[in-house]
């Protein structure tokens, strides 16, 4: 081989280690977070977590549910909140390791169904039920581990319709739900495989409306007009003011932006994830805290108007009735 | 092993130059050359006048695979599709009309293939930024 060939072949492989190693060290990490709040729930939590899947299918359809969940469960004083997790159209819960692993690492089991059509909320409710039959069996980690009373929903596109569909028909089971990319009904396929304006009207419990400014074929902030709740701010206009609501949109976030992880890699443009999870990591997770949790100082960030959600630089079309 | 090194460096390399040309995401063609008809989904049976031969019945058209992923996505045996275009320069989207068992008027439609999303045509000025995306040289979600 020439020198000249091994120079270059030494830069090719001097390049290519550069490129794989870019995403998680050297380039800039967008929607950083910018004050207490949001900077605390942004970075991972204390807990290492564990991942498990049931043996057997968890819900209606013959999917099989993965659990994710502090390490040290056994160990810990008090039961833990649990998380419900509704997926997007096609997908499972291998596209959103890195968000729900976060909130694992915060105290929280989540429960994800492997259901690639959650829009309708049924796989979703099966999931919970899973869990109430995990936490009732003495062989399970999860016995005696999950507090019922704390129940909170999160999904993804079609996952945020199933999301708040399973809360709105969980008979109060389960009180809280983070939507993300909620996308408008005329995305529904079919019509009523989303969250439906009678649905979402007639319902209680809280709300927290999530989606990004570059996602605006999907989930827009604002809609010409019509009937349809085709935006985000209809779905909060309708949400009724007897529950507390607020909605957000993260700059710059792609439709898929949550299934990060956290970064989207060189071949992201092919799932439409251009800024990957980070800047969803902090605001999601200090609403879930605050509902399931009890943190009222994460709470009082989502104060109407004043809140530190309302200056914080990577957020816009922010508004809440939080009081 | 430097050069084990070197042919695996260079067909990274390689395929990754090779995968970021060939994703056409705005490649600069004439500006009404956008489309590429898959097929107009419903051929009119053909009419038997004279009963005396039995006609072949016509060869069911192959479905597209872009038809087959939107047809899957409905979850529903009697959805039908026609007038399928493909955006030439961004393969994953696809529009069209399309029907359905409890909506069994033929509505425009807009597939975003790599999100797995379909849009339906409410009449809404929504929609018709949605359907924008089906026009060559629009910027792809």
């Amino acid at each position: 081989m020439t020198r000249l060939s091994r120079a270059i072949c030494t830069m090719l492989v001097s390049a290519t280690a550069l490129a794989a190693v870019l995403p998680a060290s050297a380039q800039s990490v967008p929607n950083a977070p910018t004050g207490p709040v949001e900077t605390q729930y942004y970075a991972n939590g204390s807990y290492a977590t564990t991942t498990t899947r049931s043996a057997a299918p968890c819900d209606s359809k013959g999917n099989q549910c993965d659990v994710f969940y502090p390490s040290n469960i056994a160990s810990l004083n008090a039961r833990l909140p649990l998380v419900v997790w509704a997926n997007g159209t096609g997908s499972t819960p291998d596209n959103y390791t890195n968000w729900l692993k976060h909130l694992a690492s915060w105290g929280f089991v989540v429960v994800a169904t492997r259901d690639q059509q959650t829009g309708y909320g049924n796989t979703v409710l099966d999931s919970l039920a899973y869990m109430r039959a995990e936490e009732a069996s003495p062989s399970s980690p999860f016995y005696h581990r999950i507090d019922f009373a704390h129940v909170g929903a999160a999904g993804h596109s079609q996952g945020a319709s199933g999301a708040a569909n399973a809360m709105f028909h969980s008979n109060g089971a389960i009180t809280t739900t983070v939507t993300f990319e909620l996308p408008n009904q005329n995305w529904c396929n079919p019509a009523d495989n989303c969250l439906l304006t009678p649905t979402l009207t007639d319902g209680s419990g809280s709300i927290f409306y999530v989606s990004g400014t570059a996602d605006s074929l999907i989930a827009p902030d604002t809609q010409s007009g019509g009937t349809q709740l085709n935006s985000q701010t209809a779905y909060y206009n309708a949400t009724p003011g007897t529950m507390l609501k607020a909605k957000g949109l993260l700059k710059g976030a792609n439709h898929n932006d949550i299934t990060g992880t956290p970064g989207c890699g060189v071949l992201g443009f092919l799932k439409a994830c251009a800024n990957g999870v980070y800047g969803y990591m902090g605001f999601p997770t200090a609403w879930l805290a605050w509902q399931l949790k009890g943190d009222a100082v994460a709470g009082a960030a989502f104060k109407n108007g004043t809140g530190e959600f309302f200056t914080a630089n990577a957020w816009t079309g922010r508004v809440s009735n939080i009081p | 092993m430097v050069r084990t090194y070197c042919i695996v460096a260079i067909l990274v390399v390689a395929a990754a130059i090779a995968g970021f040309f060939a994703w056409p995401r705005s490649a600069p063609v004439a500006a009404d050359a956008g489309a590429v008809v898959v097929r107009p989904a419903d051929a009119a049976p053909t009419p038997a006048p004279v009963p005396m031969v039995e006609p072949a019945a016509p060869a069911p058209q192959p479905r597209s695979a872009v038809e087959t992923a939107i047809l899957a996505s409905m979850e529903d045996p009697r959805a039908e599709l026609r007038d399928v275009v493909v955006r030439r320069d961004a393969p994953q989207i696809a529009c069209g009309e399309k029907r359905t068992a409890r909506d069994p008027v033929f509505r425009r439609f807009v597939w975003l293939g790599h999100l797995k999303m379909l849009a339906t045509d409410d009449g809404t000025k929504d929609f018709a930024n949605i359907a924008a995306v089906c026009r060559e040289g629009q910027p792809v979600p």
